[in-house]
């Protein structure tokens, strides 16, 4: 995979979790003043971090040597197009007096968060196919 | 400096400052509260804030440390601590809370709650929670101007 | 798929080398040099070697600016959005004109070479 596809479909995977973090953002603020309701957050970036790391490492680590299916393999080389976002309860933050930890401020700034890191990752998608356009033209 | 920090440091201004004005409407709607549910009379309640400063960005190494503070990350909140100076005494014997025993008999202790004092509070809270709404308002527009470069 | 690198780089080097060793155009080149009395040039890098010294040089700020975007997804907070825009704006720029300048060249060759 060489490095267009590769740029383009990583925009696509972080343009698909801008998404999803948007409407869980806009889920907590509906729900803010719901009694015993907890907020949630989406994990991604720490996954997708590792899974590039371990790319970039994969020619120099360890590996186990394996005769059948059975073996236990050290992990060497996660692919990361097998990284999923997850969507995970935040129960540890501390609450109101009716059980609610949405802060509402807070999660009106992960909405326009959302929205200007969406922007930016459509101009750098968009830079990628116009390069295409320039020597193809 | 990243993206969205100066986002995230106007979102912790514009929590703090919510945090303010629901404790001063607590204070303004008990200004005449005798007692209270576990016994004891209503004082008026203060927040205590305090600036985040773990992990400052920008810090240069060899600058000591009160010369060079490097920026922060925002305010939060820390306690909310109760005022317990005496409150107002007004004289009336015949209120269910009076003091029975002491120097005091027959006079009822309102609480410490000035209403003018809380309602400039409001007054600053909201101001400061219009001047952190600008900041972000602000930072979202040079955001999209560096996304016009080279458009 | 191939990168839009790739096919720049294709035409950049068959274009230089065709230009360069066609002994045409270096006969040619040698009655300009003396008409101009031109005597002493220097023994520097020729002609194909300084193309594809620029082609790299657009090459490295089109890999710069993939890592960037590498960085914005997997860590939003280390990277501001000037950065971004501005490492676009200069590949964009950079291949643009390299994309120019082979496309003049290649247009000088073919007179050169097909009009007698």
């Amino acid at each position: 995979m060489n490095s267009f596809t590769r740029s383009v479909d990583l925009l696509h995977r972080a343009m698909d979790v801008s998404t999803l973090r948007y409407s869980v953002s806009a889920n907590n603020l509906a729900n803010a003043e719901v009694p015993n309701f907890k907020r949630t957050t989406v994990n991604f970036e720490a996954a997708l971090k590792e899974a590039i790391d371990s790319e970039k490492n994969a020619k120099d680590s360890f590996v186990l040597k394996t005769s059948d299916d059975r073996h236990i393999q050290s992990k060497t080389y996660t692919d990361y197009r097998t990284v999923e976002p997850r969507r995970v309860l935040d129960y540890a933050t501390t609450s109101d007096a009716n059980g609610n930890n949405v802060d509402a401020e807070a999660e009106a700034m992960n909405i326009l968060k959302t929205q200007l890191n969406y922007q930016l990752l459509t101009q750098m998608q968009s830079f990628q196919f116009s390069q295409m356009h320039i020597v193809l033209k | 400096m990243g993206l969205f920090t100066s986002i995230n440091i106007a979102a912790t201004g514009m929590s703090v400052e919510s945090l303010r004005r629901d404790i001063i409407s607590d204070n303004i709607a008990n200004a005449s509260t005798t007692r209270t549910a576990d016994g004891g009379k209503f004082k008026k309640s203060t927040l205590i804030l305090e600036a985040i400063q773990d992990d400052l960005q920008y810090r240069n190494p060899f600058v000591p440390a009160d010369k060079d503070s490097g920026v922060g990350k925002g305010v939060r909140a820390l306690r909310v601590e109760k005022d317990n100076s005496q409150g107002r005494l007004v004289y009336d014997p015949t209120h269910p809370d009076a003091i029975q025993t002491g120097p005091n008999t027959g006079y009822v202790e309102y609480p410490n709650v000035n209403i003018v004092n809380e309602m400039v509070n409001l007054i600053s809270a909201s101001r400061a929670y219009e001047a952190n709404a600008t900041v972000i308002q602000g930072s979202k527009e040079m955001f999209q101007s560096a996304l016009q470069i080279g458009k | 798929m191939i990168s839009s690198l790739d096919l720049l780089r294709y035409n950049a080097s068959t274009t230089a080398s065709n230009a360069v060793s066609s002994t045409q155009l270096s006969k040619a080149l040698e009655k300009i040099k003396d008409g101009l009395g031109i005597t002493n040039t220097e023994e520097g890098k020729s002609f194909d070697n300084y193309l594809l010294d620029a082609i790299s040089y657009v090459n490295d700020s089109q890999n710069k600016s993939s890592a960037l975007f590498e960085q914005v997804i997997i860590d939003p907070d280390s990277v501001d959005a000037h950065d971004v825009t501005i490492a676009m704006a200069e590949a964009n720029l950079s291949l643009s004109l390299a994309q120019a300048v082979i496309d003049r060249m290649i247009k000088g060759w073919s007179e050169i070479t097909t009009t007698r």
